[in-house]
């Protein structure tokens, strides 16, 4: 099969389609066979929009997913408001922090009533919130976009359309299309705070709030980048703010 | 229903497929059907705005070319663009300049309190007010015949590729396409219209959407970034808005063209420009184009003198920076623009390289423009004009902060890609295709990673085409 292409303009050159056709296909499968090869150092997808909601749902499990005290907000929350001195002071027998860096008011609106209540009974909520949650602001609008895209919400609050079964198809038989969240920024999973243990691994050891937040370190630098300036100088940091976030 | 989405490309598929099992007549009744249907997927609320206009639109133009009084026929055009910018004005600027009253009455110690408009932007308004607008004053010059035919002015308004974010179409470009049959795209006019296709989406998911997070990220509160995070983060956003932009465009111009449709392009590698005049030839060419035919020769163009003629720049980029959006940052986006143009008119020193390929000596004045272009895109892209001179006070201050070091590698792919392809494509449309031959080899080489590139930074959420709030 050979036909003449235009790029613009009065070009023509001869191309054998077939040709082209076989070269890609064999960079694809190139690209398939390489990602296999790294598989089992790869991290587990998570399908939500952001590292910390996969923490977050980790350290909530582990505290057996239901606590007695729940504050919903964002990194100001994580910074103002310490549940296990709540819980010191006798205000709930359990509590969690599940803050959402940078979150606007929409998105920790939709996140609670649509992800965390439907699924606990807390028996007090707090919710923290500061001016700047009620921003009116492109990125907060894309922030309440990519939590309502993700594969992961959608599966919570049961709203997966036939594209997502395509996807869990794709994802099935190729590496690439499983893995491809890793590898869109690589960057945000092999740092400076060591190597990172295996998924099995992880969950082996996921018997404690603490031991979890010690699997992420360098997804949560970028957690850390991302929520501003408390943790800019130290990525490790954050490992210790997220641990006093349970109790 | 974006052109990122899987939806779209199901949808065009079947459009094209329909599409050519009709005749001319029912073709255009059909696209018609189909364009409204798209734009209802985005927000029917305003489709009965659409269809008012593009009546009041297809009317007046009858009129205007039926009134031989030269009063009546100016009372004609008068009314119809008075509409237009009258349509605009409420539904894109009223709460600006209400606010601005506001603001100014209390500057004089007037304390008013400003009724609260929540207005929305009807989706692609700026887009269609402007080329019927065209359509009115090319009727009025006499330049064109008016559009008989109903359905015909219904898909010059509406056709579904430049409904949403442009290229903005003269009238003389789309209406004699659809009144006349179309050819079907051959074999060579699909490749095209593939290839098309798929670098529109590598520009827009790959390059834009990838670096739209980063952006994202160091714009939302840049109070705690570094000057190097600000910087890449103006880097990156440059480089976004690009992609993004001509990525639509690239996608409008493929989707066109299975159905047997050329449009304009928009951009010609605006980033190896070594002035701002030669930006402007370059970048949303059809939005410059329409603001020098209908706005800066009506002013005067450069028929006054110098001083006149940077006057009349000044308030061409005010008015363009305005089109883009009702605030400051974008008027003041307008005026370094405007600034800048005038200012190289009056030194006359504008080097206008839009028709060269780069040498090195170039490259000084390139990055300087490209530079300058970036301080102009910090104001147009901050959430607000204190967020803006904040930036540019921490850049300038060089402050420390988060240093947003993930940003770095995107930033570099997209400088490679971007700037190989403009090369290529620049060198390519000045000298000829057998300066870089496209051979089978390369093209299964960049089909291939352009496929996988897709697939990695698919399956993240949507990242909108910036275009399309304007």
């Amino acid at each position: 099969m050979t036909t003449t292409m235009t790029t613009g303009g009065p070009t023509r050159t001869r191309v054998r389609w077939r040709r082209v056709l076989l070269i890609a296909l064999a960079i694809a499968v190139l690209a398939e066979v390489g990602v296999r090869a790294l598989d089992s150092r790869l991290p587990p997808v998570t399908g939500w929009p952001g590292y910390e909601y996969a923490v977050h749902e980790e350290q909530l499990a582990a505290l057996g997913g239901d606590p007695d005290l729940l504050v919903i907000g964002d990194s100001s929350a994580a910074v103002a408001i310490r549940p296990d001195e709540l819980v010191e002071d006798g205000v709930a027998s359990s509590g969690y922090n599940y803050w959402l860096g940078g979150a606007p008011m929409r998105s920790l609106e939709l996140h609670a009533s649509e992800v965390l209540l439907p699924r606990t009974t807390p028996r007090t909520v707090v919710v923290a919130v500061t001016m700047r949650n009620f921003n009116e602001a492109p990125s907060q609008e894309g922030h309440l976009a990519a939590l309502r895209a993700s594969s992961a919400f959608r599966r919570v609050t049961g709203r997966r359309s036939w594209l997502d079964h395509v996807d869990d198809r794709l994802q099935a038989g190729s590496a690439v299309f499983r893995h491809r969240e890793i590898l869109r920024d690589p960057l945000d999973w092999s740092g400076p705070c060591g190597p990172r243990a295996s998924p099995t691994d992880s969950r082996a050891t996921a018997t404690s709030p603490t031991e979890v937040a010690i699997a992420w370190p360098t997804k949560r630098q970028g957690i850390a980048e991302r929520s501003g300036r408390r943790w800019r100088t130290s990525p490790c940091r954050l490992e210790r703010s997220v641990r006093s976030t349970t109790c | 229903m974006t052109f990122n989405s899987v939806q779209f490309a199901i949808g065009l598929a079947a459009v094209v497929l329909i599409a050519w099992r009709l005749t001319h007549r029912r073709q255009n009744v059909f696209l018609l059907v189909v364009s409204y249907g798209f734009y209802a997927v985005w927000d029917w609320r305003f489709l009965a705005l659409l269809f008012i206009s593009s009546v009041i639109g297809y009317t007046s133009g009858i009129a205007l070319a039926a009134a031989t009084d030269e009063r009546r026929r100016r009372g004609i055009l008068i009314s119809r663009v008075a509409l237009n910018l009258g349509m605009l004005a409420v539904f894109k600027y009223a709460a600006f300049f209400v606010d601005g009253l506001s603001d100014l009455l209390g500057v004089v110690g007037l304390d008013t309190t400003a009724p609260t408009l929540s207005i929305i932007l009807p989706i692609a308004i700026s887009y269609y007010t402007f080329e019927e607008i065209s359509y009115a004053v090319d009727i009025y010059r006499r330049k064109i015949e008016p559009c008989r035919d109903v359905v015909a002015y219904g898909l010059f308004v509406a056709f579904f590729p430049k409904l949403v974010a442009g290229p903005i179409l003269r009238p003389k470009e789309l209406i004699p396409q659809i009144e006349r049959p179309r050819q079907r795209p051959d074999r060579e006019g699909v490749v095209a219209a593939l290839g098309l296709l798929l670098w529109g989406l590598v520009q827009k998911v790959v390059i834009a959407d990838s670096l739209a997070v980063h952006v994202n990220d160091i714009f939302r509160d840049p109070s705690t970034m570094s000057w190097f995070a600000l910087t890449v983060g103006t880097l990156c956003f440059a480089g976004q808005i690009y992609g993004d932009f001509s990525g639509y465009t690239d996608i409008a111009r493929g989707a066109a063209r299975l159905l047997g449709f050329e449009l304009p392009p928009n951009f010609r590698q605006p980033y190896l420009s070594s002035s701002f005049t030669a930006f402007w030839r370059t970048w949303h060419m059809t939005l410059s184009r329409w603001l020098r035919d209908y706005l800066y020769v009506p002013l005067g163009g450069n028929r006054g003198g110098v001083r006149r003629t940077m006057v009349n720049l000044m308030i061409v980029m005010l008015l363009g920076g305005l089109w883009h959006g009702a605030g400051w940052t974008f008027l003041i986006w307008g005026g370094i623009h405007g600034a800048m143009l005038a200012l190289e008119r009056l030194s006359g020193r504008a080097v206008d390289n839009s028709d060269e390929v780069p040498v090195a000596r170039q490259v000084p004045r390139i990055l300087l423009t490209f530079g300058l272009v970036c301080v102009a895109w910090v104001f147009f892209r901050a959430e607000s004009l204190d967020a803006a001179l904040e930036i540019l006070g921490r850049i300038a201050t060089l402050q420390g902060g988060s240093n947003a070091l993930s940003a770095v590698p995107w930033l570099l792919v997209a400088t490679v890609v971007l700037l190989t392809a403009d090369l290529v494509r620049r060198r390519r449309e000045l000298e000829g295709p057998r300066s870089i031959a496209v051979t089978s080899d390369r093209v299964g080489v960049l089909v291939g990673v352009a496929a996988v590139a897709l697939v990695v930074t698919s399956g993240g959420s949507p990242v909108p085409f910036v275009y399309f709030q304007f």
